[in-house]
This record gives structure tokens, sequence and C-alpha cells, in this order.
């Protein structure tokens, strides 16, 4: 077969325009007659919006008009922790209450200023400890602290001691919201010499694309023309259209290219904010033009969820992964979500071929940063976890740490993860090999050593 | 940051310019003040990449701004628009310069140069764009121009760096993507392409 890219050097057609500055991001557009549109956003963590006040910047000079929630929702916000367009009950500091659009972003920013909003401050918690505990606040809407699927919001609570003993270093006794297992986990446990267990916390830190979420919207005989960023045009395409209430016929999306998304701009639900000149544009009958900040970056883009976990895990005497059981608390921020923790299990069960893991969770909201899908998700929470305690049990158990992770590796028919999946190719052993030999001269035993195995 | 242009020196010059954050002719219709008497617009005339623009610049816009909104040179990328990513690098008197932390109007009479100015007249790449696109060195791209001109300054200075100089000189250019280790290949293939 001969294959047109396979084997052969080309230069993909991207790379051209990119050394040149001739490829166009979002914000490179332009139109005739555009508008800026700018964010008022929530200074408070939680809230309710109570009133809005805008009537002296509707008055001024080269305002062209507002849009709030109330306009992108007539009939009430979704009930979802996902991301809004606009919101009248933000949950993390930093979303969007309303745009503004103006002949220009200075005109758009003092209008902005001159807008009145009215805010009921409402309890905010910032670790999903603190909001597990009894008594402690909840970060979503009607006093919840929970998203279960199929049946919506709710709340959910531990005891003052089932707190503070996890956090203390115990398996938490909490009833999880989610298990799931494969293996014998006790008999896996009972052939261990070496048992690890210990608790971790890991911050979600931010997706930080290079290029803003800007956006310009115009509509022309019926049709939206949108340039956004996005990771894939045509499954973004759809979702931005749902979310804006355009059918996908009369929706042109233009993105010849995207300045970084790392998971944040697969889907459309993870940067509602397209809708905004889109919206604002049908509004007021202009192209609109809304440039994000990197300050708006820092809180209407995402973040991993953060993990807080208990791990226990069990070596054989030669040094192969038995057992593992793991007991995860995810924090999903103000918004979103995912399912980092039992990917992080997932990632175990495949990367380590452990004979019996047992994964328990329970996701709880805070009203910190939007959370979503970022490159790796799970597996790169856990990297950090769990590589230092592959270490400490080649030390105790007497085996190179070099060879605990060949032993552990997984080979092509192996299978992985709950559902016992067969791997069709996997060549973890010899890319460890080759890694072995182009590092000879140097003591392998040290190059995969974590400092933090010491502390633990 | 280069050493020549620092945030001290970019404070400065907004007060030289005699302009508070909002003294424009927008923000006075916007607010309905009357404009104070002598208010005139500033008529600068400046030059970019080899060509004197006259340009209509307000006293407390950027470089940055003037170059992507005003003369539509869009190669010239804002991803912080406060002095701490290098996306807006340009060269100001072949010095790497960000272009969102200096005022237009203190650059009458200097020689600026983008992106788009590098490329010979018969459209030939110069040898660090090519040299970035043999080492497929963009990612998103969205830092690329920046990383080239901090390059094209470098070996205006020095034409024959070590890696460890061309990292120092593009440590003022973050990439996102992490694509550092390409760029420092596109850097020291340039060297060779220069000869
Ligand atoms: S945009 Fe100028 S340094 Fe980031
Ligand atoms: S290539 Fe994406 S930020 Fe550098």
């Amino acid at each position: 077969m001969a294959y047109m890219h396979i084997g052969k050097d080309f230069t993909p057609p991207d790379v051209p325009g990119k050394v040149t500055g001739r490829i166009k991001y979002a914000e490179d557009y332009t139109r005739e007659g555009m508008v800026y549109a700018r964010l008022l956003t929530s200074p408070i963590p939680h809230a309710r919006v109570l009133d809005i006040d805008a009537s002296e910047a509707l008055a001024m000079d080269g305002v062209f008009g507002i849009l709030t929630a109330d306009d992108v929702y007539p009939d009430g916000e979704p009930q979802s922790t996902g991301l809004k367009i606009l919101t009248n009950e933000p949950t993390l500091v930093g979303e969007p209450i309303l745009a503004l659009a103006a002949v220009d972003e200075k005109t758009a920013e003092t209008a902005i200023a001159a807008i009145s909003v009215t805010f009921e401050r409402l309890p905010f918690v910032l670790d999903p400890l603190d909001s597990l505990a009894e008594g402690g606040g909840n970060a979503y809407p009607g006093d919840t602290n929970t998203f279960v699927f199929r049946q919506g919001f709710a709340t959910e609570k531990w005891t003052a001691d089932q707190v503070a003993s996890f956090r203390a270093g115990n398996e938490p006794t909490a009833e999880p919201q989610q298990t799931v297992e494969y293996g014998d986990l006790e008999a896996a446990f009972a052939e261990s010499t070496y048992v690890y267990e210990g608790t971790f916390t890991n911050a979600g830190y931010p997706h930080m694309s290079m290029e803003p979420r800007s956006a310009l919207a115009y509509w022309e005989n019926g049709k939206l023309y949108l340039h956004g960023g996005s990771q894939s045009l045509t499954a973004f395409a759809d979702g931005i259209a749902g979310i804006i209430g355009v059918p996908k016929a009369d929706l042109v999306f233009i993105n010849e290219a995207t300045g970084g998304g790392f998971g944040q701009r697969a889907r459309a639900g993870s940067v509602p904010v397209y809708a905004v000149p889109a919206k604002l544009s049908q509004k007021i009958n202009r192209p609109v033009m809304m440039r994000a900040t990197r300050e708006e970056e820092f809180t209407i883009g995402g973040a991993r969820q953060g993990l807080t976990g208990w791990i226990k895990v069990g070596f054989k005497p030669d040094g192969v992964m038995a057992a593992c059981d793991l007991w995860i608390v995810s924090d999903n921020g103000g918004k979103g979500g995912g399912a980092d923790a039992f990917s992080a299990a997932d990632c175990i069960s495949v990367l380590y071929q452990t004979d019996a893991v047992r994964f328990r969770g329970t996701a709880i909201g805070t009203n910190t940063a939007h959370r979503g899908a970022q490159r790796g998700p799970g597996q790169n929470q856990i990297a950090p976890i769990i590589s230092p305690i592959m270490d400490v049990a080649a030390d105790e158990l007497g085996v190179s740490r070099f060879d605990i992770r060949k032993i552990n590796t997984p080979m092509t028919g192996d299978v992985g993860g709950p559902q016992r999946i067969p791997f069709t190719s996997a060549y973890m052993p010899e890319a460890l090999e080759m890694a072995g030999n182009n590092l000879d001269g140097m003591n392998v035993n040290h190059v995969v050593v974590s400092k933090t195995a010491a502390k633990w | 940051m280069n050493p020549k242009l620092t945030r001290r020196r970019f404070i400065k010059g907004v007060i030289a310019s005699g302009a508070a954050a909002t003294t424009t002719a927008a923000w006075y219709s916007a607010t309905g003040q009357e404009r104070p008497s002598g208010f005139v617009e500033r008529l600068v005339r400046i030059n970019v990449n080899g060509q004197v623009r006259n340009v209509d610049v307000e006293p407390q816009e950027t470089l940055a701004s003037t170059l992507r909104y005003k003369l539509g040179l869009t190669g010239t990328k804002l991803g912080c628009n406060r002095g701490e990513c290098g996306a807006c690098t340009v060269l100001v008197n072949d010095v790497p310069t960000y272009a969102c932390s200096v005022l237009t109007h203190s650059f009458k009479n200097d020689r600026i140069e983008t992106v788009e100015g590098l490329e010979s007249a018969n459209g030939d790449l110069h040898p660090v764009q090519q040299a970035f696109v043999e080492e497929l060195a963009p990612q998103c791209g969205y830092c690329t121009p920046g990383q080239i001109m901090s390059a094209v300054g470098l070996l205006r200075e020095n034409a024959n760096p070590t890696r460890d100089e061309a990292r120092h000189a593009l440590a003022g250019n973050i990439c996102r993507c992490g694509s550092y280790d390409s760029y420092l290949d596109g850097v020291m293939r340039a060297v060779e392409l220069i000869g």
C-alpha cells in the first residue's frame, strides 16, 4: 500500500503561514462596521444577581447595547454544572454576567464601569473537603454541592469525624458516589510483601492557551458567521450551534488556526462565551468582536480537576504490582467536571497491569475555576503520585527502580481497565530497553527517582 | 524583556505623553465631556518594515495595537498584553521589544520590524523562517512570530550563538505548547543556513 505521508518528509500546510504571520487566528479578522464587546464578570465567588441597572451606560455615545443572561436564556438558565453563556448565579469569580458592545473597547469599558449590578452574596467554598463536612459551604445553586447524572443537583455530606479521619491520612469510610473494581483485592493484598498506604492532593492546573478565547461574529442573509478557535471544526461547530440556538445549516464556523486548546477547545461546552458576540451581533445588528483578556483566561478558562485521595498499593516479592485500592475526592470547581479520578485508576491498571484494582470516588463542587478535559485527564494527576510509590517499593523489595517498571509494563495481548480490554500493540518494554541502553553509563536506578518519595 | 526597554521606561513614557488612561477622543465622546482646548489626535510617522507609515495614534496607544489594529499587521500576536509572554515581540532598531508594553509615539525615529517584514522582495523566507519550517518548530503557532523576531534579533547581534546563548535570547518568549527545543533547533539550523 502506498502512503501519502508515512515514511516521507513533508511540510504540513499550516507551517508556512505560522512563520510568516499570514495564518489567521480569530482575533486577526476584521469586518466592516465591527464593534467591540467587553464582559462584566462576577467579582464574587458565589452570588445571585438581584438587579442590573445599565441605564447610564446605555445612554452613552458609542454604546450599542448589552446582553444579559435573561436575553440568552429567556426560559431560565439550564440546570447543569456546565458553563453558561452568561449567568445570574455566578459560582466562580470572573464568570460573565453581561456583555456590552460599543464603538471601541475603551468606550465599552467606560460604559461597563457605569453599570450597577446588585448581588446577593452566597456562601462559598474552596476545598471539596470543607464542603463535604457538615455545615460547610456549598458551591452550587440551591445550596447543593454535587451533580448526580440524570438526577440533577444534590447535597452530599460526611460526618466531621469522617472528614477529619481522611484529612489525617486514613481510608475514607463514607459511601462513594462511584465504585469500579476487578480482581480479588483481598487475595492480592494477602500475596503482597510490601504494601504502601498514604494520602495525596494535587491541584488542577489551568490550560492557559496562548491565544485568548476571542471571537468575531456577524449575521448575513440569515446565516451566522462565527470566527473562533477550536480543536475540531466538525465536533465544535455542531456544539456551538446548539449553544447559540442556530440551526447547524445556518452556522458558518471559520477557524483557520487555533492558538492552543489542550482539551479546553475540544467541545463547545467549555467555550460557551463564543456565543456572546453571536447573540450580541444578532441583537444590535452589527459585527461584534469580543477580545478576551489574559485575566479572563484565568477565570473563564478552565483547569483540570484537582484530586484529593487515599491510595494503598501492594507488591509481590518480585516487584509485581498485585493490588491497588484508590479512593478519590475530585474538585469539580464552580462549573464543569470530568472523569479524571476514574481515569487515574484506569491508568494504573493499564500501565502497571495490576492483578486487582478498586476505585472509589466522589466529585464535589467548589467555587473555583471551571474544570474540564485536559490532555491526559487523570493520567497526568496520578503519575506524580504513583511514580514515587514505585521507587519506594523497589527500594523496599531490593529490585532496581528501572526493573520494577519493566516487570509491570504492559505488552501486546495484555488487558487493561475494569473491562479487561486487550491491547492490540504495546511496546513499552522495548521503549524502556532503549531508554536503558541510551542511558548506558548512568545509574538507571537513579534516573527515575522522585524527590517526593522521601517525604512520604 | 530587553534591558533597553524596561517596564519603568514604559511607565515614564505614559507620563511623558501627558496621557491618563482615558484621554482620547473616544472617551470624550463617550462621556459627553468637552475636549480640553489644544487637544489633537496625534498623527505619527513611524517606520515599519522599511516603509514610513502615517498613523493616527492615541497618546496611550501601544505599538502592538497600532501594528495590529491600525496597520493590519496581525502577525504580531497578543498573548497577555502585559509584558509577560513575548508573543508580541518585534524588533526596534534590531532590539527584540515587547510591542504590547511600549507606546507607539515613542518610536517616531526608529526602525520597527515585524514578522511580515522578514521575507525578501521575491518572497523567499528569511533563514530563520526557513529553518523554523524545516525543524517544524511551530505547534499552534501563536507564539511563533515572537520566537522568530527574538531569534532574528539574536542572530543580528551574534551570528554564531551557542545553543545556550540562543536559549537565553528566547527566554522571554513563552510557548505554552512546549515547543522550546524545536525553536532552539530552528535557531541552530538558521545559523547553518546563513553560513
Ligand atoms: S503580549 Fe506582549 S508580552 Fe505578552
Ligand atoms: S506553538 Fe503554541 S504557544 Fe508556542
